[in-house]
């Protein structure tokens, strides 16, 4: 288990890594976004990972990290959508799950606490999910890409919806899995981790097609 | 049941569920685009039909006009050259009545040979006759008579090799245009044609040394631009494509190609000749 765990947070260096070989390419808002996101997915996992070789409470980074990807995933998605009604969906999606999320304002501002946010986990999870079914359809809506696998906001997209479908309900029953015994986080960190390698690497793709978009 | 058979269930149904919309999403767009570019085909065709039977109409109106203007007019011309000499004859040697008869004839005859000159221009006949070589060479030698610039033409291959008389045509109407753009607007001396004929491979070079042009202005002139645009059209509808080699001050070298060649006979030069 502890294997898997420590190869999902290296699997963060691989986007760096495409990052770094695609060096030069001029890129637009949204695909510096990605790339935003890509780095704070890597310094999360860099930082968390000495924290707790350290014995260092990391808990809240976590949580912080959770609602700034979440912010990030918004604003990436309000750019991409074309349709106003998506764009503003997006924005109240993201405030709300910001104001819920601060219900549990101790697991964020206390740098000592063991708890996962309760709130802002489901409520960014399930927006993210929303956001990138939006996308879909209007992918589909506007056949604008030749072809979807050399496209960067598919892979990324694609790689989104899965992590985030694949850790929803283990956020949603928290109390059971995250937020109980160690044996029981454990077990659902496992899944946690698969998926965030599996996220990765769909970044990296997402990066890696960075290019000009050929549209038809 | 548990929390955590709940879970995993739940975890396993959300994945399913997700690479199900994911590979969804990827067919529906792929036939989809499919669907637009087969859509995009069907009006490309459409289109290459249409400017096909506009063409032809225009070739057989001109067929049309030529037979009148040899048939009718220029038999008129003449029957009237005829009587008019007979009457001439008829006049005696009045001074005045001699010299009027003199002007009438002179401007007879260069009705006659107008109404002729038309009529074989209207309708290529060299090429219907004798092919695209032939006909070329002929047009070459005539656009000589009225400009100062040197014009040139060479051919390679079979020259009793015949293509579709459409595709004949239209070659021939495509190097027509490529040639008066050189000697209207090319600013140059010299104007070579080259004709690579099968059974190695089909090629119609029209190439000068004049000024040259920015081919992306030329598409986008007003009309009357240079043609390009009539030019391709002709080429869509025999399945041809053309290359220009140009820029400002570099001259311009004009490729045709075709993309596909159907044959139409191969006849012999001396069948023809006894024809």
């Amino acid at each position: 288990m502890f294997k898997i765990a420590v190869a999902a947070d290296f699997s963060a260096v691989i986007p760096i890594i495409i990052m770094l070989i695609n060096g030069r390419l001029k890129l637009d808002i949204t695909q510096k976004l990605i790339c935003s996101f890509a780095i704070i997915i890597f310094l999360k996992n860099a930082l968390t990972y000495i924290m707790g070789e350290l014995s260092i409470h990391n808990m809240y980074i976590y949580n912080w990290c959770n609602l700034i990807q979440g912010i990030i995933l918004t604003i990436i998605y309000t750019i991409l959508f074309k349709n106003s009604t998506f764009k503003l969906f997006a924005i109240f999606g993201i405030t709300v799950s910001v104001i819920i999320s601060l219900i549990d304002y101790q697991s964020l501002f206390d740098v000592a606490t063991g708890n996962f946010n309760r709130f802002s986990y489901n409520t960014i999870g399930c927006l993210v999910i929303i956001l990138t079914l939006l996308y879909f359809y209007q992918l589909i809506q506007y056949l604008q890409v030749p072809t979807l696998t050399k496209y960067s906001y598919f892979w990324f997209s694609t790689g989104a919806l899965l992590y985030f479908a694949g850790t929803i309900f283990s956020y949603l029953f928290m109390e059971v899995t995250f937020n109980s015994t160690i044996q029981m986080r454990q077990q659902y960190w496992m899944i946690d981790a698969i998926l965030a390698i599996i996220f990765n690497i769909f970044i990296s793709f997402s990066i890696w097609y960075m290019k000009p978009g050929k549209t038809v | 049941m548990e929390y955590p058979y709940v879970i995993i269930i739940g975890t396993g149904i959300m994945l399913i569920m997700a690479m199900f919309i994911v590979l969804f999403v990827m067919y529906y767009q792929r036939k989809q685009i499919e669907q637009q570019m087969r859509v995009k085909d069907m009006e490309a065709e459409f289109q290459r039909k249409l400017l096909e039977v506009s063409m032809a109409s225009t070739e057989a109106e001109r067929r049309r006009i030529a037979q009148d203007l040899h048939d009718d007019i220029g038999a008129l011309l003449s029957v009237t050259k005829l009587t008019f000499n007979a009457l001439y004859g008829q006049l005696g040697s009045k001074d005045q009545a001699e010299r009027l008869a003199k002007q009438v004839r002179e401007a007879l005859d260069e009705t006659i040979s107008h109404v002729r000159r038309i009529s074989r221009e209207l309708v290529p006949t060299t090429l219907e006759r004798f092919g695209l070589p032939a006909a070329l060479q002929e047009f070459a030698a005539k656009s000589i008579g009225s400009h100062t610039v040197r014009i040139t033409f060479g051919y390679s291959g079979d020259e009793n090799i015949r293509l579709e008389p459409k595709v004949e045509l239209m070659l021939y109407r495509v190097a027509q245009e490529l040639i008066n753009n050189a000697l209207k607007h090319s600013g140059g001396t010299n104007v070579h044609v080259q004709l690579s004929l099968p059974p190695e491979t089909f090629g119609l070079v029209v190439e000068d040394n004049g000024h040259g042009f920015n081919l992306q202005e030329a598409h986008t002139r007003p009309s009357p631009g240079l043609g390009l645009d009539s030019i391709e059209g002709r080429l869509r509808v025999i399945n041809g494509k053309i290359n220009y080699e140009t820029g400002p001050q570099k001259g311009c070298r004009a490729v045709v190609e075709l993309r596909q060649l159907v044959l139409f006979e191969k006849a012999k030069k001396r069948d023809v000749e006894k024809a």
